[in-house]
């Protein structure tokens, strides 16, 4: 580093606050936090409000406007490594506290911005932060695979009939392999919240082929909040439903902070409020 | 289904949320979340806009690639090693044939007309 003196500080705003999460603290959160890199590469803090907490970059105004942010996201170089910066350091943290994961690129111009946000909604953040503790979020994809038909011969034409059949056959093994999937599915959320191993589920839009590296069509995009104590019982659980299905993959992801499972606050305050400021200490 | 289906082998391996597939990542950080408003207005409809793209588009062409997605590379107007569209005619030939075909109609008029002229003794 060179100690040539930086270019003097425009009038407004040089810093804003990138946030990626809301947590419960404690001090592991706090010590881990010191050891991250967050997007840009930029060091990682946690700000303390009055019961709750966030974890924040300090980063430079202007790489996180209105309009750069729109063509950061627009570019999906710089998207994939936003993303995976931002799902860094909450999956992290996410190991040292119950956290609520923020979406991407939420940006506030300074500390008491942020401040005011978690005093507005602190009831909401402190009820579903200790909801959530003691709890991993897991995916569960299901894939119908359908068994390949029998290989046509390919040095031979086929007669028409032959023809007709074996296209049949492909129908019906790939119906009867979409069936095998969602069945799997309904009978995996069946399992695990009636023997309480799951304490909430969310089904998500199968992924499209073009976005998921796995072979097969996704049918079942699910995730489970899962008690940590139960890891080990969910996943034998659904590996032995999987095992009894033909015709399909199975997929579990895990473990995730609780994306699927936070909750926006109940109504949206509006952006300012003077009268509800309170500025901590 | 058969036996032999049923005992076909599921890959159950977990996959750590860190090293997650980006589909996976972007789905969750994109999509998911506590949504409260940050100061810096991201507009939530180009956010739509954008996943609906990631939807559609392939990160790069090397994970495209690595996923076995290369139907470009089948495509005409994309790639020189995609199939070449069919030769332009032979002129010549194609006339030969209109020709040989005048010629048999002519052939089966006059048939026709012979097979005619016995009724009309």
């Amino acid at each position: 580093m060179t100690s040539e003196p930086h270019p003097p500080p425009p009038a407004e705003l040089t810093e804003t606050v990138y946030a990626y999460a809301v947590l419960l603290q404690n001090e592991a959160a706090e010590r881990a936090a010191r050891e991250l890199r967050g997007v840009d590469g930029l060091p990682v803090r946690i700000l303390h409000g009055t019961h709750t907490a966030a974890a924040v970059s300090d980063v430079p105004a202007h790489t996180f406007t209105e309009e750069v942010l729109a063509q950061r996201l627009d570019d999906l170089t710089d998207l994939e490594r936003l993303a995976r910066a931002h799902h860094q350091v909450i999956a992290a943290l996410a190991s040292h506290t119950a956290l609520l994961p923020l979406r991407l690129a939420t940006v506030y111009l300074d500390d008491n911005s942020l401040l005011r946000r978690l005093h507005n909604d602190d009831s909401h953040f402190r009820t579903t932060l200790n909801h959530l503790k003691g709890h991993d979020e897991w995916g569960v994809k299901i894939y119908a695979d359908p068994p390949a038909a029998t290989p046509p011969p390919a040095d031979r034409p086929r007669s028409g009939r032959e023809y007709l059949r074996a296209r049949r056959a492909s129908r019906d093994g790939h119906d009867l392999a979409h069936q095998a999937a969602a069945d799997l599915g309904a009978q995996v959320d069946r399992t695990l919240t009636e023997e309480n191993w799951a304490t909430d589920v969310r089904h998500h839009r199968p992924q499209p082929a073009t976005l998921s590296a796995a072979p097969g069509e996704n049918i079942v995009n699910a995730a489970y909040l899962i008690p940590r104590q139960h890891t080990r019982t969910f996943q034998d659980r659904v590996t032995a439903l999987a095992a009894d299905t033909a015709g399909i993959r199975v997929e579990i992801t895990g473990p995730w902070a609780p994306y699927s499972f936070a909750p926006p606050p109940p109504e949206q305050t509006e952006r300012t409020d003077p009268a509800t400021v309170r500025t901590t200490p | 289904m058969t036996d032999a289906l049923t005992r076909r082998p599921t890959a159950l391996s977990p996959q750590p949320g860190s090293a997650g597939n980006l589909a996976d990542i972007l789905e969750r950080v994109l999509d998911k979340g506590v949504v409260i408003a940050g100061d810096i207005k991201i507009n939530l409809l180009d956010i739509e806009l954008l996943t609906i793209k990631l939807r559609l588009l392939i990160v790069s062409v090397d994970t495209a690639r690595e996923m076995g997605i290369d139907w470009w590379e089948h495509d005409p107007t994309l790639s020189s090693r995609a199939a070449r569209p069919a030769p332009p005619p032979d002129l010549a030939r194609t006339e030969e044939l209109a020709a040989e075909n005048a010629r048999l109609r002519a052939e089966l008029h006059s048939l026709n007309a012979r097979l005619k002229e016995p009724d009309d003794l």
